[in-house]
């Protein structure tokens, strides 16, 4: 390769990198690169190892965990009756409740990143993600 | 002038000027968010070399008080982020340049010192303003980063440390 006169100039002045980082340096670099590389590799696997899911609870007592990798559909027993929660695609709602108002229906649905679906008359709370979300975002806080 | 006074004078100077590279940092636009040179560990850094572990604690530690104050963010998350990352920074280059120099020259301190910095900012994240593991997923990116900001920021400091070796007669 053809160095300019100029560019030339430059690298005798910076000279190789053997002039520029002692072993220690050169290790260090390495050590961080090698680091990089074995996190950008772990860290996704572990991150998606944790127990992610939807946790039912009926008032204060926790009724279980549940993954949202499964389709299905749980009867969850309440102090009114049964309110159905289906998990479909990721996502968890309620479709059927005995309640007069219907509003965790009309709550929609919930995925992996957080929520919660709640039925008041029946005592249901349904949350997903990390539980101290305290519902504020990163900026507001 | 006397060696203490002579000391003070110094320091102080290092201290102003960590200060504006912070509050000139702060105002620079940034273009990828969190993403910093952190030139103004260049001054600690070199004040660890010239002056030991005491001395460029108290300027590091200045240098965040100072310049967030300068920039306004003072008691803001990010002064929080800055100050944990700045001493969990300082501590750790303290202790790897008890290392010969011969062995462990003030790029390697700095990429040590840069990486210990934004893992300690990203930790200091987690526990004060997120609280979703998924923004250690940023982890490898910062790292890399780090290591090449460091490796800058070590060799500015390297010439800073012999030019200022040569002006103020140390050692």
């Amino acid at each position: 390769m053809v160095m300019s006169i100029k560019a030339r100039r430059w690298a005798a002045r910076l000279g190789t990198v053997k002039d520029l980082m002692v072993a220690g340096d050169i290790i260090t670099v390495i050590l961080m690169i090698v680091l990089s590389g074995v996190l950008f590799v772990a860290m996704p696997a572990f991150l998606q190892n944790r127990v992610t899911g939807i946790e039912i609870k009926r008032g204060t007592v926790e009724l279980g965990r549940f993954s949202l990798e499964s389709d299905r559909t749980l009867d969850v027993e309440g102090p009114l009756g049964k309110t159905v929660v289906r998990i479909s695609k990721g996502q968890a709602f309620i479709i059927e409740s005995p309640c007069s108002n219907k509003y965790c229906i009309n709550m929609g649905h919930i995925g992996a990143s957080g929520g919660v679906l709640v039925c008041v008359p029946n005592e249901i709370i349904i949350s997903s993600g990390q539980n101290n979300d305290n519902g504020l975002d990163a900026i507001s806080r | 002038m006397n060696e203490r006074t002579l000391k003070i004078a110094r320091l102080s100077m290092l201290l102003a000027l960590a200060t504006s590279v912070h509050a000139l940092e702060a105002l620079a636009p940034v273009t990828l968010g969190w993403f910093r040179f952190g030139f103004a560990n260049i001054i600690g850094l070199t004040t660890l070399i010239l002056f030991g572990f005491k001395d460029a604690f108290y300027v590091t530690a200045g240098r965040i008080f100072l310049g967030s104050l300068i920039s306004g963010s003072l008691g803001s998350p990010a002064f929080m982020l800055a100050l944990s990352g700045g001493v969990v920074s300082i501590i750790l280059m303290c202790l790897v340049s008890l290392i010969p120099r011969q062995f462990l020259s003030e790029i390697g301190i700095s990429v040590i010192g840069s990486v210990a910095h934004n893992m300690a900012q990203l930790a200091a994240a987690y526990f004060l303003i997120i609280r979703n593991e998924a923004i250690f997923m940023l982890a490898p990116v910062m790292i890399l980063a780090a290591t090449g900001t460091g490796f800058l920021n070590g060799l500015a400091s390297r010439y800073l440390t012999a030019s200022l070796k040569r002006h103020w007669m140390i050692r």
